[in-house]
Order: structure tokens, then sequence, then C-alpha cells
């Protein structure tokens, strides 16, 4: 798994469009978070391309929260956990997620948003840990962490 | 020639940035400082008293243009050989964008006047130092003129640092070259 991150509007999705360019024009499925529904995240793993982006985490991590008083932990465990084992059955798949980092502002006076914020942070902590590789995207440059 | 810096507020983008522009300048040439900011209230008022005396002490000869919404008519002041420092992308975009609410602008017609201004300065002298800020690490407000612009300062960004020759990420003081060489 890949993982994207960076702050908003800094050029992620196009940074993937660019860099991973022959796995994402053919043979790819592009699931967008804040379009779509976070019960469709559960049929991904049965779709037939061999490619997965994911763009927009922070969107249905957001959406999951809302319905109670989840963790990260229980949404990685819920929608992620298969998504990874979907990659390591066959060594053609790639699982590409793309989240903004939302985690360095001033911390927000609604008690809501703080809590996503805190999960947000520990989701992608366990991103990073489970990735092949992290990139940082600043205003178009890459830069991996690994 | 272009060179971005980007970074936190008092993260030292301004004096780093200032410096760079002295290094940089040629005994034929100027140093011109562009001031976008505009003199709303008192803080603002001493926040840019204090950005040109510390410009005064350095000694340097600086000549600072005031200007907030269109830029390129600073153009004509240029000479080949100055050194711009543009203070910063920041003010001026909100500047250009929330000046008259009653006439809203679109955003891709204010991201193609920006780009289009700094062409014209660029082209007018030795180089640009543009001083921008990072605001990009918080959830994203839901008002809708906050959004608009938040996604026309990051493809700003994205544009001038593809096209700088240098981009610099200001952390703490200290410049982070993310792209081409530091000045020296």
């Amino acid at each position: 798994m890949y993982f994207i991150t960076g702050g908003a509007f800094n050029g992620k999705k196009r940074w993937v469009l660019t860099k991973y360019s022959y796995d994402v024009n053919d043979d790819c499925k592009w699931y967008h978070c804040y379009t779509e529904k976070n019960k469709y995240i559960m049929t991904l793993p049965y779709s037939k391309e061999s490619t997965l982006v994911i763009e927009g985490i922070e969107k249905s991590l957001e959406e999951y929260l809302k319905n109670g008083h989840g963790t990260a932990k229980d949404f990685y465990d819920r929608y992620l956990l298969k998504l990874l084992t979907w990659e390591q059955q066959d060594e053609k798949r790639k699982l590409i997620i793309i989240g903004t980092d939302m985690t360095k502002g001033i911390v927000p006076i609604d008690k809501d948003v703080r809590h996503f914020r805190d999960e947000l942070g520990r989701l992608y902590q366990k991103l990073v840990q489970m990735a092949d590789d992290t990139i940082i995207v600043w205003f178009g440059l890459g830069q991996s962490l690994s | 020639m272009l060179t971005f810096v980007c970074g936190g507020v008092r993260s030292g983008k301004s004096s780093w940035g200032e410096k760079a522009a002295e290094k940089l300048r040629r005994a034929d040439g100027k140093l011109i400082y562009l001031a976008t900011a505009r003199q709303s209230d008192a803080e603002m008022k001493n926040r840019i008293l204090l950005h040109q005396r510390e410009r005064q002490a350095k000694c340097a000869e600086w000549t600072t243009i005031e200007q907030s919404i269109k830029l390129e008519t600073c153009a004509d002041f240029l000479r080949n050989h100055d050194i711009l420092f543009l203070d910063c992308l920041t003010t001026w975009l909100s500047n250009e964008m929330f000046k008259d609410f009653n006439q809203p602008v679109q955003p891709k017609d204010i991201k193609r006047r920006i780009i289009a201004a700094v062409a014209a300065l660029e082209g007018a002298c030795n180089h640009v130092i543009i001083i921008s800020n990072d605001l990009f690490h918080e959830p994203i407000p839901r008002d809708k003129h906050v959004y608009r612009y938040i996604r026309v300062l990051g493809e700003l960004h994205q544009y001038f640092v593809h096209h700088a020759k240098t981009a610099v990420k200001m952390e703490a003081g200290r410049p982070v070259v993310m792209k081409g060489e530091v000045l020296r």
C-alpha cells in the first residue's frame, strides 16, 4: 500500500496521476470518498481492477465518526484491513490511499471536530506504519518518508 | 527568475527572504519591497511599521512600494537589474478576492490574473522573491468564500513551486530547500 498525504490543495491527486500513471491509467478503480458513501468501500475488494485508489480517506473517517463514538482503529479494522488483505492476495494488485493532512492548525472549538482530528492523526500513523512507502506532497513536490 | 518561500506564521519567511534578496542584489540594481498589506487596523499598522523598521535597521537601501491589488502595475517602476521582494501572496490574493463582495470574481480569473501579474513583474526585473503562508493543514472551513480562497491559494502555490527556480519551506527560522539551490 502506498499512502499519499500532505496539506489540502497541494497537488496530491495530480502527483498520483503523474507518478503512478502506468498503474492508474489502465485497469484501475478510482474511489472518491467525497462523492461516495462508506458502505461502498466494502464492495471494493470484489472489483476486477488490479489497482485501487482511495482518494480523500479523511472524508470516510469523518462520515464513520459521525455515526457514534468510533475510533480510527475501528474504522481501519472495518474498512481498510480487507483492502490490505486484498492487495496481498495477488502481487499485481496495488492499493493507493490519498489523505489530506488536517492535523496542524489551531485546536478546533467544536468537540466533534476535535475528535475527528485526533482520530485522523491516529489513522495516518497506522497507515504510515502499514505502507510500503509514504509520500508527503508539498505543492506538487513529493518527498518519500522511507 | 523566481524564488518561492512558504511557511507558517513567524517562521522567519520575511527575514530569510529579505536576506536572500540582499545577497542577490547587484551593484547596478535596486532592492524593491512590494508590500501588499493594507493598514486595516492598529495591529496591522504596527506590524507594517515593524517590518519597515527592520528593513531600515539593516541599512540596505530598500525602496518600498505599497500596492494591495493589481501588482502588475508595479512592473513600470522596475529596471532589469532590480530584485523584487513580494510580501505576501496570501494578503494579495485576499485583497483581490474580497475587495468588493457585491462584485464577485471567478476564482479562475483571479488565478489567471495573479499568474500574469507575477510574469509581468518577473519580466521587468532580475529576480522576484514571493513570500506566502501555509494554511493547508487544518480542517477546511465550510464557508464558501474561505474554501474558494484556500483552493485558489493552493493552486497558485503549486503553480509557483513548479515555475520557480528555487522553492523553500520555512520551518521555525530554518529554510528547507524543496527545489533548486539555496541562494548564496
